[in-house]
């Protein structure tokens, strides 16, 4: 299934993904809170609510990110979903899927990237959720790990 | 780590359900492996993961603990202005 899809503000609601965050041992519940409730809510605050651990064995509290809908920003965004993550997070109707991807914030934030090579993805319905991990090398997939912020006129 | 020798069509079976099979070899040195796992059982590239890991890792630290006022006006201005603009480029492939 393809992704491509108009923009969808975020709106908050509880996510439950069905494996571990990749890089943190037992994040599997999150909170997603917009960052302003006014439209267009286009960025969010990411919530871990579990206790975690890092691969180190380091324990980590209030691990927090900023994610945003995509769409806004990259309206070409289009990612292939396998028929496994599909099942798992029953998105056999496609009014249900919703993207998420990571921010990696800088000073100044139009510096900032996102991570468009492994969005999350969201049945927004139930908030099962996913982070998809490619089976394509970056360059293969087409979205980067890093993809800087469109220029903005104004910053 | 354990190390197996195995010619081309054999198996190793891990664990209960976890069985993988020597597909090809070729003679550039690339092995095609066949893997039957239960559904639940997530299978990557460990090259792919480490880096999603260390971006996932990398944009935590990154991240403050909380947003001030400043910051939050600063996200909100920046994303009005994008969702209005009317043509978003796309990003710049690496």
């Amino acid at each position: 299934m393809r992704t491509a899809r108009a923009p969808i503000p975020i709106t908050r609601m509880d996510l439950t993904l069905q494996h571990d965050m990749p890089g943190f041992r037992g994040a599997r519940h999150f909170a997603v809170e917009p960052l302003v409730e006014e439209e267009p809510a286009i960025f969010a605050r990411l919530r871990c609510t579990d206790s975690i651990h890092l691969h180190s064995g380091e324990m980590l509290n209030n691990l927090s990110l900023l994610v945003m809908s995509p769409e806004y920003l990259w309206h070409d965004y289009d990612v292939e979903i396998g028929e496994a993550m599909i099942e798992e997070l029953d998105l056999s109707d496609p009014d249900d899927l919703a993207l998420l991807v990571i921010i990696h914030p800088q000073d100044p934030l139009s510096k900032s990237t996102a991570n468009l090579y492994s969005p999350l993805v969201v049945n927004r319905r139930t908030g099962v959720a996913d982070q998809l991990v490619p089976t394509t090398s970056e360059q293969e997939f087409g979205w980067p790990v890093r993809a800087p912020f469109p220029l903005d006129q104004d910053d | 780590m354990l190390t197996l020798t195995r010619e081309v069509g054999q198996k190793i079976v891990i664990g209960e359900d976890i069985v993988l099979t020597v597909v090809s070899v070729s003679s550039n040195g690339r092995v095609k492996l066949g893997i039957e796992a239960p559904k639940q059982v997530r299978i990557d590239r460990m090259e792919v993961l480490d880096r999603i890991r260390q971006e996932n890792l990398d944009s935590a630290n990154a991240t403050p603990a909380s947003d001030t006022a400043s910051d939050v006006a600063a996200w909100a201005s920046y994303g009005a202005r994008r969702a209005n603009a009317r043509k978003a480029k796309p990003p710049t492939e690496s």
